[in-house]
């Protein structure tokens, strides 16, 4: 038949099959105009056509029961197979039926998996099975279910596996309630640090399980987890480049929808579902979904049907929200890691998990995990000894590991000696050590102000550099001094600004020279001294390579078109010690900064990091390792991480609260000088008097939290952020309790709320996706939404929004496609967007009355001016007055006046009606003031303040 | 398979692993897609149960096709093994034919998918499935009830 014939004859059937049945011989007859052969086919078909909806609709697998082997399910309780007496069915899982059994030999209770009848008849893969379970009986971990052997009887072959009592993590999962909560968080970490070290072992030993669920976890009644059914794992070979791997996990059948066939997938790593080699990263995938699934109670990839969850798999992200608000940041950021879907860029240690959940459990790195002592081992060798040749299994592990390449990458600080090298009050910071490791450069203000200062390590004696000129500055981004390549001089800035002038001055203190021109910023030198290294401030921040005297400066050749985007940045480069690469930090802003690495001789740079951080300083101490200075992802920190550039493995080498903001290496490596700082953030109250309030009028406005800042009072309500160990999130005090009301997941707030002037709803300032924008919700964190989404919000720490007083609308600075300016944004989305003012502008606060918004104009000189608007836009003239830059301003409550705060951080008074000013408070106690409200009584000024305490630290490495 | 009975489901769970090891042999395999993946699992659920129904010695008697019952035997036989080895042969035929609809009854029938995952591991449109499915239905039924028809 030819195809054109078939494809009339389908056609005619089709056709006719749309008619109704009497009138379809009719239709045929005309539409076969006489070729009765044609006619007679499509008859012929048609006429099965009442047969046709009861056929094949059971998918052949449902009804073919004969196909499964001889025995009956269960069919071999009470019988003896080999030395063992079966007493019931336990399952029926990876490859078979599973039952309990005696061992009469060795008078033990065991388990016994049968395998399928595939395994008898076929050489080869009986061959390769027992090549697999070799490997299995070798491990022998109290997390591990034990291999004690594989046995042939009646035909049978079967593997002999240690008896596990309890319930499997999927049963546990499904026994809570409905719908699915998942476990507490403890129980959670506790079985998921015992399932890291089962995968631990089975990884050092080069094996992966490939089939990590929770119908493959056991739990005791003692606590003890016990992973299972690592039957179906393949030893992976050394390079892990093999082709001969497992190409699919176990595939369970799943009940949930009449005619699937293949089930649930939903723990399938996406190199998996593509059919790749797999190695241990998709045990760490795994690992992730059955973490997810404990935290949640629902698998992070669930779909309708098999295809579904697998496109979720290799497209989607699970749904972060569905995690309980009290899971860590560094749970969350865990998780992150175990779900990228490039395995390459996925965590690639099950270890350093286990480092990671120890952190989150708070267990010393020494402390043991296992509930409980391990379970005698039972030996394997009675069963094992006729077909193992163990000492060629050894000599393998062996040849295995030494080609293993030291994939844990240990802490480089563990075994360092930190000592403090000033102990002095205030502020030190930005050191800097010699390239010969003796002499430590640094900032302090011990004289009063920032001066240069230099110490010999060991002298205990210190050399202030710079005390006849200005002071110089804090400078926490960016390099401001260092070391030049021979260590005889010291280059710094003038002011602390990255691009103003930079001096060089001789160790020992005398004239300061100019040096390397303005704009340029953070020079370093090439370990050999010959060469020097420095990016310019100016579009895309370009790295220059010039000779030691900063002369011949070009700029690094990068063959990426478009790598130094506008606007982004490439900060602080350091070379290698071996001097074959430039480290830098890169990013778009100085938030979401990464490590990169380039050659000296330019070419393609290479990104080193995935953090999207503020990454500041580098220290290489090996060629592999460079110590840096980073905040987390959540915005806490600054803390010291080590990177191994080769793995790309990044660590926290810190831990504890305090956070380091510098850190220099010597040229050797061996010796390290940080900064180290301790911030704390509080509350403050200070009455308004009708005399200057003074330092002792000043009272800790006392709260139930170790930090706070940004206050807003709202009703009865006060809202302030706070961290608990992450980036900062919003809480709220009210009759006496403290409630958080939005968590920082993986980010961390730094405006102030807005808040509903009855206090019942708050709006804060929330990074997603790249942009600030406004997420308003109810003032218990329910009900949160993001408004005005096409409004990025300027982030100017001391406050973005304020609500209308009549509930109804919320005043942002922000930018449109427009451009910047304030806008009058609905709240109930009632409305468009209002564009109320263009320009760069900050703070907007709306006066009591609804009548008035003061903000901020554009900055001159350091100030920042005044402006009054009406919500319906005529401007409105108020007083000159100019604020500090930090701070902002707030309505008294009787809407009479303005507080603000002055550049030297003193509250003063506007007095709208008198349009005169006076000082309210005159401090003198350092620390900084970010915001400040008034409270509803109009008593008070509430205030935040932080104060620091920063040292130098000398952290000394073994040799 | 829902609500059926547990012996069932147990003896699909045997099958399908019978699936994951058959699909683990196929060494050097790389999977274009998750289509050609199950595309790949339906065929080997088609051999494994054709295969194993040879095996009990339902062979096709005589030279024709003389089925029986054939409006559920399918469906609710418990022996549906004669039955499935004739399929197996009338689908060989169709695919000399009409390669897609038998490529979307292997799907639909032995890998289990729906009209849309049939769709996507083909890459055409449902309606299409929906078309060849029923047409090809029409084509076994007459194939198996040995209608003498003429191969023009």
């Amino acid at each position: 038949m030819t195809s054109e014939r078939w494809r009339q004859i389908e056609d005619l059937c089709h056709k006719a099959l749309a008619h109704p049945a009497e009138e379809r011989t009719a239709f045929l007859a005309t539409a076969c105009a006489g070729d009765d052969i044609l006619l007679r086919e499509v008859e012929s078909l048609l006429a099965e056509e009442s047969s046709a909806d009861a056929f094949m609709n059971v998918p052949a697998a449902a009804v073919a029961r004969w196909a499964v082997p001889e025995h009956a399910t269960g069919a071999l309780v009470g019988r003896r197979l080999g030395s063992y007496a079966i007493r019931s069915l336990l399952g029926v899982g990876g490859m078979g039926e599973v039952y309990r059994a005696h061992d009469d030999t060795l008078g033990r209770e065991v388990a016994i998996k049968l395998l399928p009848p595939a395994f008898t008849a076929d050489p080869d893969r009986r061959a390769r099975f027992e090549r697999e379970a070799r490997m299995l009986a070798s491990l022998n971990h109290p997390n591990i279910c034990a291999i004690y052997g594989l046995e042939e009887a009646q035909d049978s072959r079967f593997l002999i596996l240690e008896l596990v009592e309890g319930e499997t993590l999927a049963e546990a999962l499904a026994a809570g309630s409905a719908p699915a909560q998942g476990l507490p968080l403890d129980k959670a970490l506790s079985i998921a640090r015992q399932i890291v070290d089962a995968l631990d072992t089975a990884h050092e030993k080069g094996i992966v399980h490939r089939d990590l669920k929770p119908a493959n976890i056991k739990i005791t009644p003692d606590g003890i987890v016990k992973v299972l059914d690592l039957g179906l794992a393949k030893a992976v070979s050394a390079d892990g480049s093999s082709p001969d791997l497992t190409q699919s996990p176990t595939i369970t059948i799943s009940g949930t929808r009449d005619g699937v066939i293949l089930g649930t997938a939903a723990y399938m790593s996406p190199e998996q579902a593509r059919g790749k080699a797999v190695d241990k990263r998709t045990d760490i995938w795994a690992f992730g979904c059955v973490l997810y699934e404990m935290l949640t109670g629902h698998v992070p990839f669930a779909g309708e049907t098999v295809s579904d969850t697998i496109g979720k798999i290799l497209e989607r992200e699970p749904d972060w929200t569905a995690l309980p608000a009290a899971t860590p940041a560094a749970l969350r950021r865990l998780l992150l890691r175990c779900f990228v879907k490039d395995p390459k860029q996925r965590l690639r240690d099950i270890g350093e998990v286990g480092i990671e959940i120890d952190a989150i459990h708070g267990v010393p790195p020494a402390a043991s995990h296992v509930a409980a002592t391990p379970l005698p081992q039972p030996k394997t060798s009675r069963t094992w000894l006729p077909w193992v040749g163990l000492a060629v299994l050894a000599a393998g592990v062996a040849a295995w590991e030494a080609r293993r390449p030291a994939i844990v990458q240990e802490n480089p600080l563990a075994n360092a000696r930190f000592s403090r090298f000033t102990d002095w009050e205030g502020t030190e910071g930005g050191a800097e050590i010699s390239p010969d490791g003796k002499f430590v450069a640094f900032l302090a203000d011990r004289d009063g102000q920032l001066d240069l200062w230099v110490s010999q390590v060991g002298s205990g004696r210190f050399l202030n550099l710079t005390g006849d000129i200005p002071p110089l500055g804090g400078g926490g981004l960016l390099r401001i001094l260092g070391f030049s390549g021979d260590g005889g001089e010291i280059w710094f800035t003038e002011a602390g600004d990255s691009s103003a002038p930079k001096w060089l001055i001789p160790l020992s203190g005398g004239t300061p020279r100019a040096f390397l021109g303005q704009g340029n910023a953070a020079p370093s030198w090439s370990p050999d001294d010959a060469r020097l290294v420095f990016f310019r401030n100016s579009d895309g921040d370009p790295l220059f390579i010039a000779d030691r005297t900063s002369a011949d400066a070009r700029p690094i050749v990068v063959d990426i078109e478009g790598f130094f985007a506008k606007g982004a940045h490439s900060h602080n480069p350091v070379w290698s010690p071996d001097g074959q690469w430039i480290y830098f930090a890169h990013g778009v802003n100085v938030e979401e900064m990464n490590v990169w690495r380039v050659r000296p001789s330019g070419g393609t740079p290479e990104q080193l990091t995935t953090l999207r951080a503020a990454v500041t300083r580098l220290a290489p101490i090996d060629p592999r390792t460079l110590l840096y200075v980073a905040r987390a992802e959540d915005g806490s920190g600054p803390w010291l991480w080590s990177l191994d550039v080769e793995t790309k493995v990044t660590r926290r080498v810190t831990s504890g609260l305090d956070h380091y903001s510098s850190v220099s290496a010597s040229r050797d490596g061996r010796r390290v000088v940080a900064t180290v700082s301790n911030r704390t953030t509080n509350l403050w109250r200070v009455p308004l008097l009708d005399r200057p309030a003074e330092d002792r009028d000043v009272q800790p406005y006392v709260l139930p939290s170790a930090r706070a800042l940004a206050p807003r009072f709202g009703g009865t309500s006060l809202f302030f952020l706070a961290a608990q160990g992450t980036g900062d999130g919003l809480w709220r005090f009210h009759n006496g309790n403290l409630s958080e009301v939005w968590k920082a997941a993986d980010t961390s707030l730094s405006e102030p709320p807005a808040v509903s002037p009855d206090g019942s709803r708050v709006a804060i300032i929330v990074r997603q996706e790249g942009k600030q924008q406004l997420s308003v919700m109810s003032a218990d964190g329910t009900n949160a939404r993001t408004l005005a989404a096409s409004i990025t919000i300027q982030g100017a720490g001391k406050g973005s929004a304020d609500w209308s007083p009549d509930g109804k609308w919320i005043v942002a600075a922000g930018s449109d496609a427009q451009g910047s300016g304030l806008f009058i944004i609905p709240v109930d989305d009632s409305g468009p967007v209002r564009r109320l003012v263009s320009g760069e502008l900050v703070n907007p606060v709306w006066s009591p009355n609804g009548a008035l918004i003061v903000y901020g104009g554009p900055v001159v000189g350091g100030l920042i001016p005044l402006l009054g608007v009406r919500p319906d836009g005529t401007p409105v003239e108020l007083p000159e007055v100019r604020a500090g830059q930090r701070g902002g301003h707030r309505f008294l409550p009787n809407g009479t006046g303005l507080v603000y705060l002055s550049r030297s951080q003193d509250f003063w008074l506007l007095d709208l009606a008198a349009k005169r000013t006076r000082p309210l408070i005159r401090l003198t106690d350092y620390g900084t003031v970010h915001t400040f409200d008034i409270t509803p009584d109009g008593q008070s000024i509430v205030f935040d303040r932080s104060r620091e305490n920063s040292d130098i630290v000398l952290i000394d490495l073994p040799k | 398979m829902k609500g059926e009975r547990t012996g069932h489901t147990l003896q699909a769970t045997a099958l399908v692993n019978e699936v994951y090891l058959r699909l683990i042999e196929i060494d050097h395999v790389q999977w274009q897609n998750r289509a050609h993946f199950f595309a790949m699992a339906a065929r080997l659920m088609r051999r494994i149960l054709v295969d194993a129904a040879r095996s009990r010695g339902y062979l096709k008697r005589g030279g024709g096709v003389t089925m029986v019952s054939l409006d559920d035997a399918l469906v609710v036989s418990n022996e549906p093994g004669e039955d499935l080895v004739a399929l197996d042969d009338a689908l060989t035929a169709l695919a000399a034919v009409d390669s897609r609809k038998s490529d979307v009854v292997e799907m639909r029938f032995f890998g289990g998918l729906t009209i849309e995952e049939t769709a996507e591991a083909l890459d055409v449109s449902r309606d299409t499935v929906k078309r060849d499915w029923t047409m090809a239905k029409l084509w076994l039924l007459r194939e198996l009830r040995g209608v003498e028809h003429d191969d023009v």
